[in-house]
């Protein structure tokens, strides 16, 4: 499974260390983050010192229903070297649902999206789409489905030849009634022009990383998406998937995707709405391949040195050695370090092609991570909420909801 | 209704051209016979018997569903190209008396070789290679339909396929006689007779009284793969056992039973055609796989 830098504020260098060092295989520029002339020129220029990374472009039109309401965040999305439709320029502005009902505005939309990207050094287009928040059986997913039936048609008119991957954005509460939910993937696996892939986004209600999995069937349906998608021929690109990647690759999903801040780990459109209030600075982290999880710097600190399976053994975790008291890692050497424990876990547990195989090691690995927090419970210390061992059984219960959902043999036979 | 034990001189009352009267199969409401023409050139000649046509508004809607359902079947064979579909005959359905029953007649190529049935009760144990062959077909002749006429077979079974060992066309689709047309309305149930299609040949989703909204042709992906698993394993059936059990078993056992695996059946056989084969199972629709172009890239390849 191949794993992308999700692109968002303050970058560095992080992308340029994290392909020099082959933890990551791409990157999924955010169209808020940076002005479109920097975006052209990050491009430019990574296609040419990094031509075998895959440069992604998410146009992130989802916002545009944000985009009405007053001090949306919108960032690059919207004003002065934007990638605002202005002037005939650009594609993104703001909408009402209305506006996006009749099919031609779903083409008219399309068109202006993948027509803007196809200026750009991109691999694959990514088609833009609205977030379907509430039901798949409703308006929302009508017009979500529109967008979809129309991203290869759309594709063949201003960039024919690109492959296009078409966006399916959902929330997790709309992910609740099951029947629609297989009803749902009925439809959108049968499509007379379909698109080369998918770009999968599970928007939680909270831009924070959930500490463990908040809706019941939540991971197990992200999952079936991704084995249902490659069933039927597709790429699979989960995006801010982060920690979930190695599950959804198991499934058979093609790639995952994080980036730095915990926006850059899971999906929401919290990170467009009007601030509300300011958020502290994030602790420093560090993801433990063992423990399924990344738990504080302090915590590491603690637990590290009586249980050195806590630690990855791999190089980046020298960005957190012999560092001076008081200091602690910096957010780019956590990014690349939890590239490298993500890299090394889809390596370990999204076998390809054979789901059943997967789902045994994600066992496996789960019940490796339990028996680690066992002892280190035994030996009275304590993680916090975040990264404690709560996250294990919940995603148990998920692997075993997967696999009767995707008909596969296996469950928690590893147990 | 005329049957296997019906006297030539009958068939020869009711179809004064055509001579040489011999029985192939029996089903439902209909008889095959294989007859020839007055050129000499053999066909397989369809009857359809019609229940008896009275008053009721629902035995009219039938007599004229059935004659309908027929020219269906036959425009269909004429417009389709697809080498693995059966070709239409020189006879164009009509309204017949047959010993003072009302059917709908017609007639289809005859094809030389056997049914798969046939096949496999001779004891023909096929390679990988003509497994891959038998599902190349018959996707191409699924695909063919589906795409050009919005049909789906429904009723795609060893029995409907016909081995013919040409190599233009080694396997070949017939009996479109319940194919269903998603662009048409819902056909009158006949209550004279029990429902055309095969229990056993059943895709799950045929069990949803509602089945005609969301039909489509991955349900012939799923006989399709069926089929083929029987031709493989000699005729063993992915969830029935060989002899017949009562129709609430049956139903049970398509909508919830595991299927067998075709690697266990087949062990020679590699593990991404057996793969493939038992994604075609899979109780979900949108879990087999939907892609019919990638299918044939990987039946080739």
């Amino acid at each position: 499974m191949k794993l992308y830098a999700q692109y968002g504020n303050g970058p560095g260098t992080k992308i340029t260390d994290g392909l020099q060092r082959g933890l990551i295989d791409g990157v999924i520029m955010g169209a808020k983050d940076e002005s479109a002339s920097y975006q052209r020129d990050f491009m430019r220029n990574h296609s040419q010192e990094h031509g075998e990374a895959r440069l992604l472009f998410d146009p992130q039109f989802y916002a545009c229903f944000i985009a009405t309401k007053d001090r949306a965040r919108l960032g690059a999305l919207w004003g002065k070297d934007s990638h605002g439709y202005i002037n005939g320029n650009g594609y993104f502005r703001p909408l009402r649902r209305r506006d996006l009902e009749k099919e031609s505005d779903a083409a008219r939309e399309l068109e202006r999206c993948l027509g803007y990207q196809a200026q750009m050094p991109v691999h694959a287009l990514i088609a833009p789409n609205i977030v379907i928040r509430r039901s798949l059986d409703s308006m929302e997913a009508a017009i979500a489905k529109t967008f979809i039936r129309l991203s290869a048609e759309r594709r063949d008119v201003v960039a024919p030849g690109k492959p296009v991957l078409a966006t399916l954005a959902v929330s997790s509460q709309a992910l609740s009634d099951r029947s629609e939910l297989l009803a749902f993937l009925d439809d959108i696996t049968l499509l007379d022009n379909p698109p080369d892939g998918f770009y999968l986004l599970l928007e939680n209600e909270e831009s924070t990383v959930p500490h463990t999995l908040t809706e019941p069937d939540m991971l197990a349906r992200w999952m079936l998406f991704n084995r249902v998608f490659k069933i039927n021929g597709f790429e699979v690109v989960n995006g801010y998937s982060d920690l979930l990647s190695p599950y959804l690759g198991a499934a058979g999903g093609d790639a995952g995707a994080a980036g730095w801040h915990g926006t850059l780990k899971s999906f929401s459109l919290d990170r467009f709405e009007p601030l509300d209030g300011r958020k502290g600075r994030a602790s420093a982290r560090y993801t433990s391949a063992k423990l399924l999880k990344s738990i504080k710097w302090s915590e590491l600190e603690a637990v590290g040195g009586v249980f050195p399976e806590v630690w990855n053994d791999l190089p980046c975790d020298a960005f957190f050695k012999g560092l001076d008291e008081d200091a602690e890692p910096n957010l780019g050497h956590q990014a690349l370090q939890n590239w490298e424990a993500l890299r090394t876990l889809n390596q370990l547990l999204a076998i390809p092609g054979d789901p059943v195989a997967a789902i045994h090691a994600c066992h496996a690995a789960l019940n490796e991570a339990q028996a680690v927090y066992a002892a280190i419970n035994d030996r009275g210390l304590t993680l916090r909420e975040k990264s404690n061992s709560q996250h294990l059984p919940a995603i148990k219960e998920e692997l075993n909801s997967f696999v009767r959902l995707a008909e596969l043999s296996g469950g928690d036979s590893a147990e | 209704m005329p049957d296997a034990t019906t006297s030539p001189q009958v068939y020869k009352n009711a179809f004064p051209t055509l001579s040489g009267f011999h029985f192939l199969a029996q089903g439902g409401y209909k008889l095959v016979l294989k007859v020839r023409l007055e050129d000499g050139k053999e066909e397989v000649l369809k009857i359809i018997q019609l229940p008896a046509l009275g008053t009721s508004q629902e035995s009219m809607a039938i007599h004229s569903q059935e004659l309908g359902r027929a020219m269906r079947e036959v425009t269909l064979l004429k417009e389709c190209t697809c080498p693995y579909v059966v070709k239409v005959g020189s006879m164009s359905p009509e309204l017949r008396e047959i010993e003072g029953v009302q059917c709908v007649v017609y007639t289809e190529e005859l094809l030389p070789g056997a049914d798969l049935q046939k096949v496999i009760e001779s004891g023909h144990r096929p390679d990988e290679s003509e497994c891959r062959l038998l599902m190349r077909c018959l996707i191409e002749a699924v695909q063919s339909i589906w795409e050009s006429h919005g049909m789906v077979h429904r009723d795609i079974k060893p029995l409907n396929v016909f081995r013919t060992g040409q190599a233009e066309c080694p396997f070949v689709l017939l009996d479109f006689g319940i194919a269903f047309n998603v662009n048409e309305p819902g056909l009158t149930v006949r209550t004279d007779q029990s429902p055309p299609m095969t229990r056993r040949y059943k895709a799950p989703e045929m069990a949803d009284p509602n089945f005609r909204e969301t039909l489509d042709f991955r349900t012939d992906l799923y006989t399709i793969g069926m089929t083929v698993f029987e031709y493989a394993t000699g005729g063993i059936h992915p969830l029935l056992p060989k002899t017949g059990e009562d129709a609430r078993k049956t139903i049970t056992r398509i909508l919830t039973m595991e299927p067998r695996k075709l690697r266990e059946e087949c062990p020679g056989f590699s593990p991404a055609f057996c793969q493939l084969v038992d994604s075609t199972q899979s109780k979900r629709r949108a879990l087999r796989p939907g892609n019919l172009k990638l299918i044939l890239r990987q039946l080739q390849s």
